[in-house]
Formats: structure tokens, C-alpha cells, sequence
């Protein structure tokens, strides 16, 4: 069946539960369908070729109420789907010309996707972010000469900026502290970049944006050890969202499959490969080889300029 | 504007293992998530996409608005402090937004944009289209 439509693609999962894309639509407004391949169910939806080809969705792209809505409907679909069983969704704004595109992707990846699946199961993401936090210390007593303000003053100032530069610094060790602590407890973890405070909405500087695939079971203990690096890190401010589905621990591995047929007979791609050996392929991912590794390293924010009390107008100059 | 005594293990323990979403999440975490992770395959349609922090501030600054916001049923602002402390913070905060914008279009292509046009700080609606939001990473 061809239609002039494209095929968005949703998620993958070990198989969808009838019903449970009952009443839902996609970022077209549209009904969404199943594909399933040797096993696996690819969810996706058509979306109408004027609207999505290159040049439309890249013009959409910039429409940012539209993009802001088809986020939006895109992690819907794939919330709704993680709530019921295993799954792994993929980027917004993947899209074949036909289905036939779509479930090549299915056949070639299948082994990858099935690990990927096995990783999942049962496991949610879960962020953690920190802020820093508390009231800054009082000024300190500075011995300073009663009958020379101006030094008086530039000691208290000099106190107070050193003050804020070594609360900043123990803030910043207590984030990682506190991410080595909850990845100790999670399958996996990622970092993703810091957000500014434009993008986060909050004015305290971001420490640490974490994200971390926890097993179902473990949960509780998770909740447990943030409440209690929370009270113990009184310098940060703890955030938690989720549960997730498990986007940031969704990689795949290289689109070269690492199991190569042998005997060259065929490749991944054709359209034929309707039986298909279940390889469990037991892919490596001790490594957190994914986008994420490199991001989390290097924190970009400065401790903010501490602002005299005896001069609150200037700071608001600009 | 801050919630001194909100601590994240107590919301934590109150969130659920299999909820029907994430109630905690803004923009800003959903926009990292559902445009940058996820399954990457080139697919058969390619498009660039705007650099997420960039567009997680545009976003905020065209849903600011709270007459719209509500319009669309996004309540996220609610709960956000920066916004939700009144009509001149969400003002301020548009001021704010809007400068970032300018630093962050200017940082990528490499030429100082002119902060988008003033006339609308009191509007109850931003333009549905802001004009520079094309890219050429």
C-alpha cells in the first residue's frame, strides 16, 4: 500500500499491548499503527509528505508553537507506550518515505534494538539536578581598623567574594559526589549539559543535570539516598523528574552491525529478510560510549560576582 | 522566588515508579530529551535542527505569555518560579530572554543580531513567528 504520506517513527518496543494507542494521536494529529518485524513492534504514524518533507518540516522546524506542540505530542506517544512495557523512542523528527524504509530500519537494527530493549526492561530514567543552594554566610568578622571605612570596606567585600567563591566550590564537589552516588545505584547514568538559568528558569547556577536508569526495584532505595545526600549537601539544592522513558539511555550502538553475515549473502538492508536468526546479541555497553559521555565533564558556569550590600544599585547597572 | 524548604527527596518520594507522565519535568528537560536522545538513525528526511538551549529560551519566551499558555493547556509556568511571581517579573524575565537570545544567535553565526524589536514587552501576545530562528550549523 502506498500513500504519498511519510512515516514518522515513535518508538520501538518489545510488542504493544492492545489498546494501548487507543485515542492517541501523533504530531499530525494522526492515529498511530504498528509495525512488527522479527518480533518487534516499530510505532509510527503517516504524516502527510506536504507538510513533512525536507523543506516543509525544516521550515515547521522554526515555528516554534508548532514545534513546541509536536515535542509535545512525540513524548506522549512515547510516555504512554513506556508506561506500559519496555521501550525506546527515538529522536523527534525521524522519518522514512514509506513503511518499507521504516521496517528495514527494524530488520537491520533488530539485535541492536533487542539489547538495547534488554537494557531497559523494567528500568526507568530518572533525572537529578542540582542547584546551589542555602544562604550565604554571614560576612565574616573582619578585624579591620574602625576609623578607616574604606579598607574596612574592601576587606568585608574581599571576605565576602572569597566566601562565595569557596561555597561555590564545595557546592560544585557536592555534585559530584552526589551523581558518583545515585550512578553507583543505577544501571546506568548520563550528564546532560548544564542548562543557563534563561533555559532552566531559575536563577541558582546549575551543578549538575543527571540522568540515571533505574531498575524498578531499586527505586525506593534511590529516592532514599537523594533525600539523604539533600540533607547532607546543604550547599545544593536537589531537583528530581521522572520517571522518564528511557531517553538518554537509548543508544543503539553503530548502525554497522557488529555481527556481519559471514558468508556475504545478504545485507541488512535488503527488503527480504523476513526470517531472520533471533541473535541476541549480547552487545557491550559497559562504556558509556553515547553522546552523553563527553558533555558531563567540564561544568561551564562561574560562580556569579557577589553583590556589596553597600552597593546594591551598581551590580543592576548593566 | 525561591522554595527554601522544598527538599528533592521528599518530592521524590512522593513521585510514582509508573506514573502517567512526569508532572516535575519543564521545558527545558523535555526539549534536552525528546529532540537530542532517543534512537539516532539518519532516516530519509534530514533536517537541522536549532541548538536546543536556544531553542528551549524561545520556546519559554513565546509561551510566556500567560493568556496563551493557558489557551494551550501548558500550565508548566505555574509551578516556575521566575514566572510565576507576577506580571512584572514575566516582564523581566522577557527582558531577560530575549538578551540571551540575541548572545546566543550572535555566538553562532558569528555576527551580533539586533535584539528583536521592544514593542511587544506589553503584549499579550508575541508574534506567532519570530523571525530569526534559521540556523546553518
Amino acid at each position: 500500500m502506498t500513500t504519498p504520506d511519510l512515516t514518522w517513527l515513535y518508538a520501538v518496543a518489545r510488542d504493544v499491548e492492545d489498546g494501548a494507542l487507543d485515542g492517541l494521536t501523533g504530531v499530525a494529529d494522526e492515529p498511530l499503527r504498528t509495525l512488527t518485524v522479527t518480533g518487534l513492534a516499530l510505532v509510527v504514524g503517516s504524516v502527510p509528505r506536504s507538510g513533512f518533507d525536507e523543506r516543509a518540516l525544516q521550515r515547521r522546524l522554526a515555528d516554534l508553537q508548532w514545534l513546541e506542540a509536536a515535542v509535545r505530542a512525540h513524548h506522549r506517544v512515547i510516555a504512554e507506550l513506556a508506561r506500559t512495557g519496555r521501550t525506546l523512542p527515538l529522536r523527534f523528527a525521524t522519518l522514512y518515505r514509506d513503511d518499507r524504509g521504516a521496517a528495514a530500519f527494524l530488520r537491520g537494527a533488530g539485535p541492536r534494538l533487542r539489547a538495547a530493549l534488554e537494557r531497559v526492561a523494567d528500568r526507568a530514567e530518572w533525572g537529578v539536578k542540582a542547584y546551589l543552594a542555602g544562604a550565604a554566610p554571614a560576612p565574616a568578622d573582619i578585624a579591620a581598623p574602625a576609623d578607616r571605612p574604606g579598607t574596612a570596606y574592601l576587606l568585608r567585600r574581599r571576605a565576602q567574594r572569597d566566601a562565595l567563591a569557596q561555597r561555590f566550590d564545595e557546592a560544585m564537589a557536592a555534585a559530584r559526589e552526589i551523581h558518583a552516588a545515585l550512578a553507583a545505584l543505577a544501571d546506568r547514568a548520563a550528564e546532560h549539559p548544564l542548562q543557563s538559568a534563561e533555559a532552566s528558569g531559575r536563577a541558582e547556577p546549575m551543578l549538575l543535570n543527571g540522568a540515571y536508569l533505574v531498575d524498578r526495584e531499586r527505586v525506593a532505595d534511590f529516592g532514599a539516598a537523594a533525600t539523604e545526600l539533600g540533607r547532607r549537601f546543604s550547599g545544593v539544592r536537589l531537583e528530581l523528574t521522572g520517571p522518564w522513558p528511557p531517553y538518554s539511555f537509548a543508544d543503539i550502538g553503530p548502525e554497522v552491525p557488529e555481527t556481519v553475515d559471514p558468508a556475504g549473502t545478504g545485507t541488512a538492508e535488503t527488503a527480504e529478510a523476513d526470517v531472520e536468526a533471533d541473535v541476541e546479541a549480547e552487545a557491550g555497553f559497559g562504556a558509556d560510549a553515547g553522546p552523553d559521555a563527553a558533555t558531563g565533564a567540564a561544568p561551564r558556569i562561574k560562580p556569579p560576582e557577589p553583590r556589596s550590600p553597600e552597593q546594591p544599585a551598581a551590580a543592576e547597572g548593566g | 522566588m525561591t522554595q527554601p524548604t522544598a527538599r528533592s527527596g521528599d518530592r521524590f518520594l512522593a513521585a510514582q515508579p509508573r506514573g502517567t507522565g512526569v508532572q516535575s519535568a519543564n521545558l527545558a528537560d523535555l526539549l534536552e530529551r525528546v529532540l537530542d536522545k532517543g534512537i539516532v538513525i539518519a532516516g530519509d528526511i534530514r533536517v537541522n535542527l536549532l541548538d536546543i538551549e536556544l531553542l528551549t529560551i524561545k520556546i519559554r519566551l513565546l509561551i510566556a505569555s500567560v493568556d496563551r499558555a493557558r489557551e494551550m493547556g501548558i500550565d508548566w509556568w505555574e509551578h516556575d518560579p521566575s514566572l510565576s511571581s507576577g506580571k512584572r517579573g514575566l516582564a523581566l524575565e522577557n527582558r531577560r530572554l530575549r538578551e540571551r537570545i540575541g548572545e546566543l544567535e550572535a555566538g553562532r553565526t558569528g555576527r551580533r543580531t539586533q535584539s528583536p524589536d521592544a514593542d511587544y514587552e506589553d503584549d499579550e501576545t508575541p508574534p506567532a513567528r519570530p523571525r530569526r530562528t534559521r540556523s546553518t550549523p
